[in-house]
């Protein structure tokens, strides 16, 4: 019974789903953050967070400390579900997207809404939860998205770091200026 | 497709022949509200039952500091890590522990437990692994049959069940014999 990951991305204004598919590839990111934290053990070998930059990770200094977090608040591009517009193939060692779009209203850069964590549905005996995400284009042109990303926020110490722990590349998927997107992440269990 | 997936191995320490293995069939509800939990940075809402049969509310998984399936076992500690009994009853996403769990110590129907070992995350192909592991010595005075593994975490308040599988074949340790127990947790691209 393995946990699945399915992607789907809903125009917002119309409830039309646009791509919808297994997604493709967990990362080693998320055995590393799983890892620290069943193991309460720092690993001796270094993993790359968000910005390319090898690290060593270990756990937070105290409890009031963050630990996978997705929720990141409205406008904040560094953690929660983020979007780009690359077509690299993914690898399981992927450490992030390959071209982030950014927080803003300039060209090339989405609005990111607040990242949303629901809880977890039992229906007939499947378990599953989504965490969805609003993305909307205000940058004056067609914006087309390529690639999907779920970074989780880890804090190692006293340090917060970004860890990718899914990269999808899907096809291609125009957001229109003025438009808004759903993204949503669905981890279920499959029996 | 990706999947996060688990499988047992049991494994002669001294020869390190795999007497067994098998893909896990349960990743528990619990496992699943866990990790849900973690990523909301929130207790959870809804509540969760620990491994003594007790429903928890309002659990909190979202610090690394405290641990989300912890299973840092001390050799001895069969509250958290790997633990085996002799149940056979099948295993069921629902399940929160063991059916018959096997006590730690060298009377009648006990295995001394080691400490859990850990391998750390790497990537092999197309896929990524880790594992955690734990020897089981039989010191009893007689044979006993591993019907049933689990893995208990810990949240930093109680323990609960992440994963119950029942063996697709009874793996005996005789008197005076060691195996090791490993849980290899995989994303499988």
């Amino acid at each position: 019974m393995p946990l699945e990951v399915y992607l789907k991305i809903t125009d917002k204004e119309t409830g039309k789903v646009e791509y919808y598919d297994r997604s493709h590839s967990w990362n080693i990111g998320m055995l590393v953050v799983l890892f620290i934290s069943y193991a309460q053990a720092s690993p001796s070998n270094q993993y790359k967070d968000t910005g390319g930059t090898l690290r060593t990770y270990s756990t937070p200094a105290d409890n009031s400390r963050w630990w996978g977090s997705a929720v990141a608040g409205s406008g904040v591009d560094s953690f929660g579900i983020l979007v780009g517009t690359d077509s690299t193939t993914e690898d399981p060692e992927d450490d992030n997207l390959v071209q982030k779009c950014a927080q803003g209203t300039g060209t090339g850069q989405l609005q990111y809404g607040s990242c949303v964590v629901g809880n977890a549905v039992n229906a007939s005996g499947t378990m599953s939860f989504s965490i969805a995400r609003q993305i909307s284009n205000n940058s004056g042109a067609t914006i087309t998205l390529r690639e999907v990303g779920l970074y989780l926020g880890i804090c190692v110490s006293t340090t917060q770091y970004y860890i990718c722990c899914i990269r999808d590349v899907i096809g291609d998927t125009p957001v229109t200026t003025g438009s808004t997107k759903i993204a949503e992440y669905i981890i279920t269990m499959v029996n | 497709m990706t999947k996060l997936s688990l499988k047992i191995q049991i494994i002669d320490p001294e020869t390190g022949k795999v007497d067994h293995e098998q893909k896990c069939h349960s990743w528990t509800f619990t496992a699943i509200k866990m990790l849900c939990a973690m990523m909301q940075y929130a207790s959870y809402s809804e509540t969760i039952t620990d491994t003594g049969g007790t429903a928890r509310s309002n659990i909190s998984c979202n610090t690394g500091f405290n641990g989300m399936w912890e299973c840092k076992a001390a050799a001895g500690t069969i509250t958290r890590g790997i633990v085996v009994g002799t149940g056979t009853n099948a295993e069921a996403a629902t399940d929160y522990a063991l059916q018959t769990p096997i006590n730690h110590g060298t009377s009648a129907g006990q295995l001394s437990y080691g400490a859990v070992g850990f391998t750390e995350p790497y990537k092999s192909g197309s896929s990524c692994y880790a594992a955690l592991y734990r020897s089981l010595q039989n010191s009893s005075g007689g044979n006993i049959t591993v019907n049933e593994v689990a893995w208990y975490g810990y949240n930093g308040s109680y323990y609960f069940c992440i994963a119950r599988d029942k063996l697709s074949v009874g793996v005996t340790i005789n008197n005076g014999a060691t195996k090791t127990v490993q849980y290899v947790v995989s994303v499988d691209n």
